[in-house]
């Protein structure tokens, strides 16, 4: 997959592009993914991670 | 299953995302947003990957919904472009995914297992199953994701 990174302008190229926008607000306060990251969080620390990611 | 994804716009600190689904169902928003964990006895960084619709009326996310617009490869693929370039910048972190319904979940498994060839050569990809983490293999049921940069 190809991806371009532009600051604020788009490629004129015909690949998709992932542009950086000071429009995109932060959602760390959204409710929806508060509760998702919590969630994770308590399969997480139930589960623990794969070998070789713990301390 | 092989598909463009939208244009993606992000946040200055790559955390948050936003492209337009477009289709029969006219153009709706998605978020997809990276939310960091605190995850005990972790020796990496592990972030959530959350995304959804954005309801404008009532400003808020929702993936509960079913929008239909009949493009659900190519949200995929966005997605997919969204975890990317979020480990562009943040190689050193495990991406943790796991669906709303246990029928997304199943979804999920069902494209990672598709692209698995492709995702393999960039990243190192572990399923949860039976209590235990393991190397992602197709065609079996997990029930949920982690995923590292290679």
């Amino acid at each position: 997959m190809s991806i371009t990174i532009s600051q604020k302008t788009k490629s004129n190229d015909s690949r998709k592009t992932v542009v950086v926008s000071k429009k995109v607000k932060s959602h760390a306060k959204d409710p929806f993914f508060v509760s998702k990251a919590k969630a994770a969080e308590a399969f997480l620390n139930k589960h623990g991670l794969p070998a070789g990611f713990s301390k | 299953m092989n598909s463009l994804p939208y244009n993606l716009e992000a946040s200055p600190h790559f955390l948050d995302f936003e492209f337009s689904s477009t289709g029969p169902k006219g153009e709706v928003r998605k978020i997809v947003r990276f939310t960091k964990m605190k995850i005990a006895d972790a020796s990496i960084e592990v972030y959530n990957i959350g995304f959804g619709d954005y309801n404008k009326l009532e400003d808020k996310i929702d993936d509960l919904i079913v929008t239909d617009n009949k493009d659900s490869d190519k949200v995929m693929a966005s997605v997919a472009a969204a975890v990317m370039t979020f480990t562009d910048h943040r190689p050193e972190t495990l991406v943790f995914a796991q669906g709303s319904t246990a029928v997304r979940t199943r979804y999920y498994n069902m494209v990672i297992a598709y692209h698995y060839k492709d995702i393999k050569s960039s990243f190192d990809v572990w399923g949860h199953y039976q209590g235990e983490w393991e190397v992602f293999k197709q065609n079996k049921a997990y029930t949920a994701i982690l995923a590292k940069r290679k």
